[in-house]
């Protein structure tokens, strides 16, 4: 029988039963996609180590796994509570180290108005992307974390307060502050790039 | 009036750069090293049941000693003369003692 004819469930409850390599077809379906949503959310670096610790994690919380749903959801849920453990860790050692994270204070390249759209559509990504890791690493931890899942994932409220074991009501608040603080993030350096020469 | 604030235009590019978020590469030897993991965890999760009794008995006999050891130590500072008392004042001073007692019943 070829892979594709056997469902993750059934996969799943073969992991489950003891067969332990048959975890490595679930690997192999999913990692690309597991490594698309990591990539988003960690640095470049991290990506391959974050991946990991979601299937690892996967496997060991098998047992809570509810075959109503698809495996997908469920493991693209693990593997955003993974990349928001990386941040929470990686605030903890900042913490520690006293630190401050070289992103924090280095202004981005390309600020507000030097995205210029007439230059490349690669290097416009690029300093986007530059833009983006700067304003997320000036945000408060918890509002990095639910702006990322809300504002850019664009996960449902639910599954947001699922991935951070928050409340929903919590997740709303969080969210709008989060946003507002990103607006005003933004609001000032589109105001400080104007008043260049 | 539908114009866009400059702030406004800087969101749409931060969301549309989220979404076009490189693609990183799946290294050549990382299945092979999750795999790994896995294999080890599945082991160690095999010989838990009995780490966790173990565990969990230690724990129990020594929150038990250290409950007998206070009930004993006011015990013994209400001036009791009795061999009871005696008794559970030498237990008080050794632990040791007192936890393998607990740990005999």
């Amino acid at each position: 029988m070829r892979h594709e004819e056997v469902t993750d469930e059934a996969i799943v409850q073969r992991v489950q039963a003891g067969d332990t390599g048959a975890y490595e077809t679930l690997i192999e379906r999913h990692r690309e996609s597991v490594f698309r949503i990591v990539a988003r959310h960690v640095p470049r670096d991290r990506v391959a180590e974050v991946a990991h610790e979601t299937f690892v994690s996967a496997y060991l919380s098998l047992a809570g796994f509810q075959p109503t749903h698809p495996f997908e959801h469920w493991l693209a849920r693990i593997a955003r509570r993974c990349c928001c453990d990386f941040w929470r860790e990686r605030e903890r050692e900042r913490e520690h180290t006293e630190e401050p994270d070289a992103a924090e204070d280095k202004r981005p390249r390309a600020a507000a108005r030097a995205i210029d759209p007439r230059a490349g559509r690669e290097a416009e990504q690029r300093e986007a992307r530059e833009l983006l890791e700067w304003a997320l690493a000036r945000l408060p931890l918890d509002d990095r974390l639910v702006l990322a899942l809300v504002y850019f994932d664009e996960l449902s409220v639910k599954e947001c307060a699922l991935v951070l074991d928050w409340g929903e009501s919590k997740v709303k608040v969080r969210a709008l502050r989060a946003r507002e603080r990103l607006r005003r993030l933004l609001a000032g350096l589109a105001a400080e790039d104007g008043k260049r020469p | 009036m539908n114009e866009q604030s400059p702030s406004d235009d800087l969101e749409a590019r931060l969301k549309e750069a989220w979404r076009q978020a490189p693609r990183a590469p799946v290294p050549a030897a990382w299945q092979a090293g999750v795999m790994r993991t896995i294999h080890v965890r599945a082991r160690l999760s095999a010989v838990d049941p009995r780490l966790r009794f173990l565990h969990r008995t230690i724990w129990r006999g020594a929150a038990a000693a250290a409950a007998v050891a206070l009930f004993a130590a006011g015990f013994a500072l209400r001036g009791g003369t009795s061999a009871e008392t005696e008794l559970l004042r030498l237990l008080a001073l050794d632990p040791q003692a007192l936890f393998e007692l607990v740990l005999v019943f």
